[in-house]
């Protein structure tokens, strides 16, 4: 099953309501120095001509879109995306473990997950994996001096 | 100057910075040979290896994966017809022909020589042109940095994608994220949402990991599960047994690859113009220029020679705006900076007269890196067509795993592979929403720069906008952006008509 996405029309809607949310964020978020207060060069001031720029630009794609009828659009499979986000996930997954079970044990988890995730039957393929992360387990705790986390961080 | 040159010479002569050269060419041919890998994405992985190492070594050493990848990426074009880079399709228009007429081996050796020269070029013109640059704009002033920053982000921003309102909706992006943090200026903290790691700041190392590797890891799952794992079965044709590269074959050649070089090393010094685009405007020239046009794209070797030397006479030209003007020209030349950053040497006017010596040693190890190029390429050359065979499904966990461990080593801390793997999904989805993530890098790296010299010329004119038109370098730079932006927008519609 196939996907159609007019970027334009998509990707503008998001940027206009990603620079809605961080005009107001603005406030919020950046707490001005009294020196520096009411004048055009405060910590507000770039934030906000960015977070403009990003307004106008997201109103002229989805313009572009809608009114001159100039779109791209781009077709994706669904399930190879399903995929691909499934995977991200996976991801997630590992560097949250990280902090619970330690990088070695995660990045193993990850490692025999991934091949698993690809279907892979291949009894050589997750014994490359398993020797070779301990290989660079190994060179980059010893040999780089990487304090890679250990076991309940 | 000659002096530092000659101080430049003699420190570069030291063992470990040859061994790590070596070994950086190899990893770089391996990534530019592997489709869907490249030299960028090599110095990306190997990156938190370089910070052990001394900057000279350090840079010479990623710079190296740099050069080595531009190479590489020819070796799966012309042996197996699928391009390792983006910048070696040209060549596979006529390497791959070639291979099937029985000259393999010969059209791989003759790249590699195109290579050699076309680095070596590339070198000697970063060597006189950076320092005469950086002379130039050591003045430089608040308002010119500005207008100069921004001119560096609109190009990029341009030239990413065929839409401009994205390409620059890109660049305020990743401006965004660089203003996370502490602001030097005032000491106020912004978009930090409590997070006491966001105070000092999003880390330079996992974002530039996180917006180059996953999407492109994404990509080489798809790879498992289509049918490039079928185009990777196709059988290599073997190579004619007597089939020597003779004097009469470089002489042929030799003018093609001059003109390549110079091609590649004009368009490698324009900010954001990258291999791609070098290679098929010299592989365009050469047609032009030849009496028997109708020859290429059927197994023409000036084709291969036009590409090759073009693409990798871009690797030392793109450092040209990053060491003289502290801009990075390319998505590679961005990793660099962030390298040179890591070993305490910020690039710009000054470091030239601050730590000369040192940049001269790197820039001379450029030049040389393309000479045992060709050594590694003429040995190795006959075995290298074999790592395009490396499984997918092995290749996968690997990256994830060196991309973790990277952004873990920049800061010590979970909180780099927190920072990856977010900034990781955000560019897979920008990207499939067509949104190019080459400018959220340039963003990145120079925004701190641009909202300095911006807040900076408006204190010193009270306010005052004219300060950047009432400058005549400053406005200089303000009208080529304003040109380049409409020039692209024509372009953009003449191909949409």
């Amino acid at each position: 099953m196939e996907i159609r996405i007019p970027t334009n029309l998509v990707g503008g809607i998001i940027m206009m309501l990603l620079s809605i949310i961080i005009w107001f964020l603005i406030p919020e978020q950046i707490a001005t120095d009294p020196a520096f207060q009411g004048g055009i060069v405060d910590s507000r001031f770039v934030p906000r001509i960015l977070v403009g720029i990003m307004f106008i630009l997201s109103m002229f794609l989805i313009t572009l879109s809608l009114i001159f009828k100039k779109e791209n659009i781009v077709v994706y499979d669904l399930k190879n995306e399903f995929r691909a986000f499934g995977y991200l996930g996976i991801l997630v997954l590992y560097v949250l473990l990280v902090n619970y079970a330690g990088f070695l044990i995660a990045c193993l988890l990850m490692g025999i997950g991934t091949l698993a995730y690809m279907k892979s039957k291949s009894l050589k393929y997750y014994m490359i994996i398993i020797v070779a992360f301990l290989i660079i387990y190994f060179v980059f705790t010893n040999l780089l001096a990487v304090p890679l986390p250990g076991m309940g961080v | 100057m000659f002096d530092v040159f000659i101080d430049g010479l003699i420190q570069f002569f030291a063992w470990e910075t040859f061994l790590f050269m070596n070994i950086g060419i190899l990893i770089g041919i391996i990534f530019g040979a592997i489709p869907g890998l490249t030299g960028n994405l090599g110095i990306i992985i190997f990156l938190p290896f370089s910070f052990s190492m001394d900057p000279q070594t350090s840079i010479i050493f990623l710079m190296a994966i740099f050069i080595g990848g531009e190479f590489g990426g020819s070796i799966s074009s012309i042996l197996i017809g699928i391009p390792g880079t983006n910048a070696a399709v040209a060549t596979m228009l006529d390497g791959y022909p070639l291979t099937q007429q029985g000259h393999g081996k010969k059209t791989l050796i003759t790249a590699l020589l195109a290579s050699a020269v076309g680095g070596t070029i590339s070198g000697i013109l970063l060597l006189v042109a950076a320092p005469t640059i950086a002379n130039f704009t050591v003045n430089f002033g608040p308002p010119e940095y500005f207008a100069l920053t921004l001119f560096g982000i609109s190009v990029v921003a341009g030239i990413s994608g065929r839409n401009l309102a994205a390409g620059i909706i890109s660049g305020s992006i990743g401006v965004l994220l660089s203003l996370v943090g502490m602001d030097t200026v005032s000491g106020s903290q912004r978009f930090t949402f409590g997070v006491t790691e966001l105070m000092s700041g999003l880390p330079l190392l996992p974002l530039l990991i996180g917006v180059f590797a996953v999407p492109s890891i994404i990509e080489q799952l798809d790879a498992t599960n289509s049918s490039k794992k079928e185009e990777s079965k196709k059988v290599l044709i073997n190579s004619k047994s007597k089939d020597p590269l003779t004097k009469k074959d470089v002489k042929k050649v030799t003018p093609t690859i001059l003109q390549g070089s110079f091609i590649g090393s004009f368009i490698g010094a324009i900010p954001g113009a990258g291999a791609s685009i070098a290679a098929f405007m010299s592989y365009d020239q050469a047609k032009r220029s030849s009496k028997t046009p109708q020859k290429f794209g059927k197994g023409e070797i000036k084709g291969v020679v036009a590409s090759e030397s073009a693409n990798n006479a871009v690797t030392a030209a793109s450092l040209i705006p990053l060491l003289s003007l502290g801009i990075p020209g390319s998505p590679s030349a961005a990793v660099l900076l962030g390298a040179f950053m890591v070993q305490g040497m910020e690039p710009g006017p000054t470091l030239f007269e601050n730590q000369g010596v040192i940049l001269y040693a790197i820039m001379i190890g450029i030049i040389v890196t393309s000479f045992f190029m060709f050594i590694q390429g003429r040995i190795l050359s006959k075995y290298l067509v074999k790592v395009t065979n490396v499984p997918y499904q092995v290749m996968v966990p690997l990256l994830v795993l060196m991309c973790t461990a990277g952004a873990f080593a920049a800061n010590n801390s979970v909180f780099g592979m927190q920072v990856f793997i977010i900034v990781g999904i955000v560019a897979f989805i920008l990207k499939k929403l067509n949104f190019p993530l080459v400018p959220i890098v340039l963003g990145f790296v120079l925004g701190p720069l641009l909202e300095f010299n911006l807040r900076r010329s408006l204190v010193m004119s009270q306010g005052s906008w004219d300060i950047f038109i009432t400058r005549p370098i400053s406005l200089a730079f303000i009208a080529m952006t304003t040109i380049f932006l409409i020039y692209t927008l024509k372009k953009n519609k003449e191909q949409e008509n």
